[in-house]
């Protein structure tokens, strides 16, 4: 498991949830369904990522 | 509210990604050390089934980030274009009875002045920088396909 990766990640995820919150304060609601949107295949991908390295390590061990 | 609560599942997150570079680290250390005893060989496995527990929990938060967003926000925020293209079906009704309208409505290509073209963008409710990603973008073509309105896409290529 890559740790730095998931610490990428977190960073990634912190900056859109920053401008997730902003996009409320200015009612921007395209701008708030696109980093909704942006988030969840963000958290998907790493979903995917996370369960392939378990299955990796799994096999390793 | 929403955003708050994926605030602090992110900085959950955060905080256990920081746990496990610690853990990991110690466990690198020990992993270099030339002639290990059975102490460090249990000290590894202890500290790679903690960083194991950290990586699930992080997994469980994750997981609900999809899981909270991933069917809410579609109905939370409606979508602006499926606005815009009920504003269109209205506006395209009632331009039905000016000839000049009519036929532009119908995809023809006909002479129209700027301050035409900037009236209809604001009947149909849609700016320009919104038909310039329809034009860039197929998925939001394809959500304008989906209305079953064939015009709606023609008209938006014709104003921009």
């Amino acid at each position: 498991m890559d740790i730095n990766f998931l610490q990428q990640y977190t960073k990634t995820l912190e900056e859109a949830v920053r401008r997730l919150i902003q996009t409320e304060k200015e009612n921007d609601k395209e701008g708030k369904r696109r980093i909704l949107n942006y988030i969840a295949s963000l958290s998907k991908n790493v979903d995917i990522f996370i369960k392939n390295a378990q299955s990796r390590d799994k096999r390793k061990s | 509210m929403l955003s708050q609560e994926i605030k602090e599942k992110v900085s959950r997150m955060s905080a256990l990604v920081s746990e496990m570079q610690t853990y990991w680290m110690y466990k690198e250390k020990l992993e270099r050390i030339p002639l290990k005893g059975k102490k460090e060989d249990e000290l590894i496995r202890k500290y790679q089934d903690y960083i194991d527990s950290l990586i699930e929990q992080f997994d469980v938060l994750n997981s609900s980030i999809i899981q909270g967003i991933g069917g809410a926000a579609p109905l939370e925020v409606p979508s602006p274009v499926k606005e815009s293209s009920e504003n269109f079906k209205k506006v395209k009704a009632k331009f039905q009875k000016e000839e000049k309208k009519k036929k532009l409505f119908q995809g023809n290509y006909i002479r129209i002045s700027r301050r035409e073209k900037k009236q209809i963008l604001s009947e149909i409710n849609i700016t320009k920088k919104q038909l310039k990603e329809f034009s860039n973008s197929k998925t939001k073509k394809r959500e304008i396909y989906n209305i079953q309105d064939k015009s709606f896409w023609k008209i938006c290529e014709f104003l921009l």
